[in-house]
């Protein structure tokens, strides 16, 4: 079965596209502070505690933004 | 005889099946979780923290950047599909698709410096190698989900009312840059 051409929502669209590239731009700047953090604290005990913040912060990006999560229990979506 | 009548028209209930099917592979995924943390804890159990000084960190930053670059086309293929722009969906499907190739020629490269520094025999190298083995088929498998919709939504599959096909892969996708980003930081940066 395949869908007949319809009209693209264009607003949605956009709508979309910003929330999309908001989670890029926080993905982008998480991943560059982690990196840095490791250079700067390459030799010290405290790097992991250190990093772990940044891991999560774009685990939960990923799964909000582009996993939808809240969708599960109807936020989203 | 009743009860059946109402279960068979329970399932046939459109408005069900995307919950439910979102909801099973929501479980799916929660079960692969358990996998790769599994592969995870191993990876600290066996040599805590410890990393080799050969590890390749700029070709490691590189791949992540390449895998952060394909979650956000694929999103943006499910985004357009949802909004029946069927051109952009292609496009943003194949970019998806020649950036997961990318990454994974990354890891092939990986896998080569790995078996000259610290080849699976070692303690680091047989956590390095099954984490990023376990990672590589998942992105294989995910490409070959990509492919799939690439070439159904070629053919006129998927729109506004019917793109589950496409939102199960793309979340798949996800997953495996969600694992990607614990995966990383295990390996390279604690």
């Amino acid at each position: 079965m395949t869908t007949a051409e319809v009209a693209i929502d264009r607003v949605g669209l956009k709508k979309a596209k910003r929330k999309g590239f908001v989670g890029a731009i926080w993905l982008a700047v998480l991943t560059l502070v982690e990196f840095g953090v490791y250079f700067a604290l390459i030799h010290s005990d405290y790097r992991t505690i250190a990093l772990i913040p940044f891991v999560l912060a774009k685990a939960w990006i990923i799964l909000d933004i582009f996993m939808h999560i809240r969708a599960l229990w109807g936020e989203d979506h | 005889m009743v009860a059946e009548t109402a279960h068979a028209e329970y399932h046939q209930d459109m408005a069900f099946q995307p919950r439910a099917r979102r909801l099973g592979l929501w479980m799916f995924i929660f079960s692969e979780c358990f996998l790769f943390g599994a592969f995870l804890s191993a990876r600290y159990f066996t040599t805590g923290t410890f990393r080799p000084d050969e590890l390749n960190q700029e070709l490691a930053l590189l791949i992540t950047a390449v895998l952060l670059l394909s979650s956000i086309s694929a999103y943006m293929a499910e985004a357009s599909i949802k909004f029946n722009d069927r051109r952009r969906f292609m496009l943003f499907t194949i970019a998806t698709i020649f950036m997961g190739l990318i990454f994974m020629g990354g890891v092939v490269l990986e896998l080569y410096e790995a078996t000259l520094h610290y080849p699976p025999s070692t303690p680091f190298g047989s956590s390095y190698f099954m984490l990023i083995g376990l990672h590589a088929f998942h992105v294989v498998t995910g490409l070959f989900g990509l492919t799939i919709v690439l070439y159904l939504g070629r053919k006129g599959h998927f729109g506004s009312e019917d793109n589950w096909g496409v939102e199960g892969v793309v979340k798949y996708w996800h997953f495996v840059d969600l694992a990607w980003v614990l995966i990383y930081p295990t390996l390279y940066l604690f």
